[in-house]
């Protein structure tokens, strides 16, 4: 039986974390509070780390520490001591793009390495360079297909990681600085203003052949990556993980990934086919969660003008996360943390770790000292009903109504 | 100092040569991302740089997934490296393959990053002495350039004039638009969402580019260039009118004058990051710094406030536990501090509670000016 790939879950805070671990991630990716790429994320503080990686550990979860900005010097200066606690934390592996960092890596500890995508693999010559670096695992560009990266894989024998979903970067990774260069901000040390899915208004009126002369276009935004349907294809070409964009993502995000995607991989290497009509329920349930439109990308064949996001910034989202379980007890109540309005008489589903979605009905709602609520406000703390088969940190989410 | 040049003909060489130019940068389509003559062509450049004794840079910058690399190297069986006196690389890839495959001295373009001395030294420790230079990123301070000339043991370029390259992508973006996908095409895009206008957009055989709409220009810079300890500059005028901005550069050069050069400049121009580099001062203002957890001591959050009667906690740490008596600090978003003494705590069934743990829900008596997402720390 072929190995199956790991599942790996983007965790934005410990919240996250905990979300993606217990709805199925075999590993998660954090950032502390630097050298990553994300300095608007909440990330992590150092006793987050310990406890995330306690806590991911124990459920037989692994953790991935994110340094992955092409640091300057001064951060440099401030890695050595940061990879110690890592090392004290236990961490499984940090993430790298900078060969500095790789280098300062090796010579402060002994940490697993793998290659962030920002440093842009993409064929097998540079995953040979990356190995003889000391690199474990690259994680591939995203304009490299299944098959190349089977070959890579093969040719180097190198841990080969690749994007299954999340948004993309339209640039090859750490090769965009428009941020740096129009909002001062270093894309490439976590400041990155996103600066590809503005509107543009272009001018064609040079180009000869061209029927069109003004045109305001979103034409640097890429869709969003999918590969749900593509499970058999990276199970053949030997990926080793199924990485998951999205650290800025919400806890729902988190968990529903986590969880569509472990079933999707653990059914096909139970299975050994992928003829079911569960690849729909795993569809819808990606539907549920902030998206743009999805694509392949390159997964399959390199990624045309069809993969462009030509739309106002405005993620579908046809599902709205309003709590999440903090306390369950059984055959009495569940004290639901608030994260949207609901109402006594709503439906709503609540996503279990494991299995189909849970529906209950909210014929009460009470708030701290037990008085009726009739519409829930973001940020309380309310008892609604108890729901059979809930746990813990399950997400509740109702569909939007128009 | 010496000077480097993208050229495209004869006819440029021989003004390169006329120019005190040291060397040339021939860039064939298939290597090179704004190539635009043909792999004939450019091995014939090369002999015309012998012919004018002009050191020859085949540029090989674009970036390839596996299969376009394969193909690129089918297409490259017969090709005559040694035509050329150096190869400029940037793709890791095609650093590894030149290292093992061709003999000519390498000029590694480290322009995409590589912001360390850690890094710049690992990258040319790794070729065995086969490296000529390395071009350094646009985004390096010279102060910092003159740190890293001091350590390595090779010389640098800088770009002095040209094209900042601000985006690469492989997908063509242009094509939608009724665009001849097989042309070089250049258009102009602005946006409501940046002060700045006029970006240009190219999209060629190997995908679509975005610049700068300011030139970077060093001219007026070459004392501090000097004494930075940089050894080439890069008079990147491949989108320009070279015969007719090389003379006055030089001119410039010579004379040290360059305000009609400027005035004169088909784009704006600034310097770049040459004098400051401060592309992380804004980092501080993303996130509020309040709600960033200090270990010390950390409790938990404020989940649910009912004024002057209620507040529900979440313990979030396994390393303290929040008992009975113990004094604690309650830190607002906004950045207010108030303390209390729990004298009294409860669960979600209202039973008094004793102590309570990681992962545990309390309640209780609200504590005046405290709102929610307020972090809880033991005093």
């Amino acid at each position: 039986m072929r190995t199956a790939p790991e599942v790996l879950a983007p965790a934005g805070n410990l919240e996250k974390l905990k979300v993606a671990v217990l709805y199925g991630a075999d590993a998660v990716y954090l950032g502390g509070q630097k050298f990553g790429l994300r300095m608007a994320s909440e990330n992590f503080s150092y006793d987050e780390i310990l406890e995330g990686v306690a806590f991911a550990h124990e459920h037989g979860s692994k953790v991935f520490v994110v340094l992955n900005g092409f640091l300057h010097d001064k951060d440099l200066d401030e890695i050595p001591e940061f990879l110690e606690l890592l090392e004290v934390a236990k961490v499984d592996a940090v993430i790298v793009s900078d060969l500095g960092v790789i280098s300062t890596v090796k010579k402060h500890s002994n940490l697993e390495i793998h290659l962030s995508t920002q440093a842009s693999c993409l064929n097998v010559e540079a995953a040979k360079f990356w190995k003889d670096q000391g690199v474990k695992r690259v994680v591939l560009g995203r304009e490299v297909s299944l098959t190349e990266a089977k070959k890579i894989k093969k040719e180097t024998g190198i841990e080969v990681e690749m994007f299954i979903h999340g948004s993309m970067c339209m640039a090859y990774s750490g090769n965009c600085v428009i941020s740096n260069y129009t909002q001062g901000r270093d894309s490439n040390r976590g400041g990155c203003a996103h600066s590809c899915r503005f509107g543009y208004e272009m001018d064609f009126s040079s180009v000869d052949e061209s029927k069109i002369q003004k045109i305001q276009s979103y034409f640097m935004s890429s869709k969003d990556l999918e590969g749900i349907r593509l499970i058999p294809e990276f199970f053949e070409a030997g990926i080793d993980s199924l990485k998951v964009e999205g650290r800025m993502k919400s806890p729902h995000y988190a968990g529903t990934i986590s969880k569509v995607y472990r079933e999707a991989v653990d059914f096909f290497h139970l299975e050994g086919h992928y003829n079911t009509e569960k690849i729909f329920e795993w569809e819808k349930e990606l539907r549920k969660i902030s998206h743009r439109d999805y694509t392949s990308a390159s997964l399959i064949s390199p990624a045309d003008e069809s993969s462009i996001y030509d739309e106002r910034e405005n993620e579908i989202k046809d599902y709205q996360v309003v709590g999440v379980m903090q306390e369950v007890v059984q055959n009495e109540f569940c004290l639901v943390e608030v994260r949207a309005a609901f109402f006594p008489g709503d439906t709503l589903e609540v996503l279990p770790y494991k299995g189909s979605v849970k529906t209950g009905d909210i014929s009460f709602i009470s708030d701290m000292l037990g008085r009726n609520v009739e519409k829930t406000k973001p940020g309380t703390l309310v008892k609604i009903p108890w729901i059979e088969g809930v746990d813990k940190l399950n997400l509740i989410r109702r569909k939007i109504t128009s | 100092m010496k000077f480097s040049l993208p050229v495209k003909s004869r006819e440029e060489i021989k003004l390169a040569k006329e120019y005190g130019i040291s060397e040339v940068i021939i860039s064939p389509s298939l290597l090179s991302r704004f190539g635009t003559i043909d792999l004939n062509n450019a091995l014939f450049l090369a002999d015309v740089c012998k012919e004018y004794e002009i050191i020859s840079v085949l540029e090989w910058d674009a970036l390839f997934t596996n299969d376009s690399f394969e193909k690129v190297l089918k297409g490259l069986s017969d090709f005559n490296f040694s035509n050329f006196d150096e190869i400029r690389v940037q793709d890791p890839g095609v650093y590894h393959w030149c290292l093992s495959h061709t003999k000519n001295k390498i000029q590694l373009n480290l322009e995409t990053g590589n912001h360390n001395l850690e890094c710049i030294s690992s990258w040319i420790s790794y070729s065995n002495d086969r490296l000529s230079k390395v071009v350094l990123s646009h985004e390096i301070p010279k102060d910092k350039i003159t740190t890293y000339t001091s350590f390595l043991n090779i010389p640098v370029e800088l770009m002095g004039v040209g094209r900042i390259l601000l985006f690469y992508t492989p997908r063509r973006l242009l094509t939608s638009y009724h665009v001849n996908p097989e042309k070089q095409v250049e258009v102009e895009a602005s946006s409501e969402e940046t002060p700045h206008s006029g970006f240009k957009v190219l999209q060629n055989y190997h995908g679509t580019f975005m610049f700068n709409p300011k030139d970077q220009f060093l001219l007026d810079q070459m004392d501090d260039i000097r004494d930075s300890g940089v050894h080439w500059l890069r008079l990147d005028l491949r989108f320009h009118q070279l015969s007719e901005l090389l003379p006055k550069i030089m001119s410039s050069v010579k004379t040290r004058e360059t305000k009609s050069l400027k005035e004169e400049w088909p784009t704006k121009l600034f310097a770049g990051f040459f004098r400051v580099n401060k592309t992380d001062i804004l980092f501080k203002k993303l996130k509020n710094k309040v709600l960033v957890r200090d270990d010390e001591k950390y409790l938990g959050v404020v989940l649910d406030v009912i004024k002057k009667e209620k507040m529900g906690i979440r313990l979030n740490t396994s390393k303290y536990k929040l008992s009975l008596g113990d004094s604690i600090e309650l830190r607002t978003p906004e950045g207010k501090v108030k303390n209390y003494k729990v004298d009294e705590m409860t669960n979600s069934q209202g039973e008094l509670v004793q102590s309570a743990n990681s992962g545990d829900i309390i309640f209780m008596k609200h504590v005046g000016g405290v709102s929610i997402r307020s972090a809880v720390y033991l005093s």
